[in-house]
């Protein structure tokens, strides 16, 4: 990249700030309830941080996110190496495939709290449901990419099934799983928030769709906030690290 | 020690109509240098993955010092290298060995392999920031790390240009040299062979066959610079069978005692 890492960051604060200045005159001139400015939204959050239960909700949300990733992107991945694999399995599974990535959201939530109830478990089994298939796309596309050349150097000098999967099979699956794991991670926050407005009693989307009840503009816009700056946080203290240290070999 | 004795009574792809191999039989004492020349797509590569183990699809059987070679019990050392580098790029140098040395523990074991090919101080170097030439000489190290017992090469010295080739040549020849282990080697460059190999061996168009068995008597060591050598034996071999290369097993026939028939 020609710019240099502090004039990156540099660049992305003015725009940030440019953004919040806009927002500020705008509902300023607007002024009204319905459209509060940063300020005001900063104050609040503020409350919601020292008397409120927003760190509550906000690591309750966190927690599901995190379970029904990791199980979702195990599954998918293996699901996505097998059918990378094996044509015939991938033949039978492909439409299955196809359906589950068009189905509605709100389609597989419903019939989750239907069929298992209102609980923990349907919550996150419908986020799954619905994350799996976005991962094994993105898998199967690397697991056909696999350079055999590369498998063949481990079986012509002995390595064992093991060595040859861990060490030369899985590294050329890394770019995919990065892929798979960003765009299924973006998936997971926006389904798990519906997952809870519409079954659960606690968390982000339930404390949204009470604010939405007393039209709370305020408070919606201060959950939001914390929820940005969540998902600022994880890409770049988690996604874009893991994602360097892998590429570290790409000129 | 391993004398290995290589046996393919037939071997055909699936795909294919015609067989790629057919009745070829050759033996290869232990420390021998042995050429298999020519023409591109006669089933080189084949056969030498026939030898190297990552083919089993073929009737016919490879002993070693006479026993049966299973695919379970590999008594033997077997180290390979392929036409391209085919290093893992997301693995530095040393890792890139590593990989294929295991368990043990060998930082001067490959400092001084990279010592041989003039490689000092890029253990951590990625494939990627090599140059062509380099990477083979990584492959190289890479082949001779195990310390095998059968090198199996599959023109590893394809398409680069002379001089870099020739510098490899002389690495190989270097380190072959320290401990002499049997290398069955691919090629369709005669130069090459010449230089390198105690015997050539000339293979037929499909389905491949040996056409004729010639033995290299130039003293060792040897290195690149020899090219007059190289030349004269190039030029009597030629003169001696002047369609040896043509890769058709009926037109070869001895210039000096003509005209006997191979059939």
């Amino acid at each position: 990249m020609p710019t240099s890492k502090s004039g990156d960051l540099s660049i992305k604060l003015l725009s940030m700030a440019f953004l919040l200045l806009i927002w500020q005159s705008v509902a300023y001139y607007i002024n009204s309830d319905l459209s509060p400015g940063p300020i005001t939204v900063l104050s609040s959050l503020w409350k919601h941080l020292v008397e409120d239960d927003l760190l509550l909700h906000l690591s309750i949300t966190l927690l599901r996110v995190a379970v029904s990733f990791f199980i979702a992107f195990i599954i998918g991945t293996i699901a996505g190496i097998v059918m990378g694999n094996y044509p015939k399995i991938d033949s039978a599974l492909d439409s299955l495939l196809i359906i589950g990535l068009n189905i509605p959201a709100l389609v597989t939530i419903i019939l989750c709290y239907v069929w298992f109830g209102l609980n923990e478990l349907a919550a996150i089994c419908a986020v799954v449901v619905n994350k799996i298939p976005v991962v094994v796309v993105t898998v199967r596309e690397g697991a056909r990419a696999i350079d055999r050349k590369l498998l063949q150097v481990g079986n012509a000098f002995n390595l064992n099934r093991r060595q040859v999967f861990l060490k030369i099979y899985i590294p050329q699956l890394y770019p995919y799983l990065i892929a798979a794991a960003r765009s299924g991670l973006s998936l997971i926050w926006k389904i798990v928030l519906v997952v809870e407005l519409l079954g659960r009693s606690n968390g982000v989307g339930f404390k949204l769709g009470t604010f939405f009840q007393f039209f709370d503009i305020t408070s919606i816009l201060v959950y939001t906030l914390a929820f940005a700056v969540v998902v600022l946080i994880t890409e770049n203290g988690l996604v874009q690290p893991i994602e360097s240290r892998l590429n570290r070999w790409r000129l | 020690m391993i004398d290995l004795d290589i046996h393919v009574r037939d071997k055909t792809y699936p795909a294919d109509r015609q067989c790629t191999i057919k009745d070829l039989v050759f033996s290869v004492p232990t420390g021998e240098f042995v050429s298999l020349i020519g023409p591109s797509g006669v089933g080189k590569t084949t056969l030498l993955n026939i030898i190297g183990g990552l083919d089993s699809q073929f009737d016919g059987e490879l002993r070693i010092n006479k026993n049966l070679l299973s695919d379970n019990n590999v008594p033997v050392r077997r180290s390979y290298m392929f036409q391209e580098p085919r290093l893992m790029p997301w693995l530095t140098v040393k890792e890139n060995i590593e990989l294929v040395i295991k368990n043990e523990t060998s930082d001067e074991l490959i400092r001084q392999l990279l010592h041989d090919v003039e490689l000092d101080g890029s253990e951590s170097a990625f494939p990627l920031g090599l140059s062509g030439g380099m990477q083979r000489r990584v492959a190289l190290a890479r082949a001779f790390s195990i310390k095998p017992q059968l090198l199996l090469m599959d023109e590893p010295f394809v398409s680069l240009d002379l001089p870099t080739a020739n510098r490899l040549r002389d690495y190989l020849l270097t380190i072959w040299q320290k401990t002499k282990p049997t290398v069955i080697f691919v090629t369709h460059d005669v130069r090459e062979a010449i230089l390198l190999s105690d015997r050539l061996i000339f293979l037929s168009n499909k389905p491949t066959t040996i056409i004729k068995e010639y033995q290299v008597e130039l003293k060792r060591p040897r290195n690149s610079s020899a090219m007059a050598e190289i030349e004269s034996v190039f030029n009597k071999l030629l003169s001696q069978y002047p369609e040896i290369l043509s890769g058709n097993a009926y037109n070869i026939h001895d210039n000096n005692n003509p005209p006997q028939k191979i059939a």
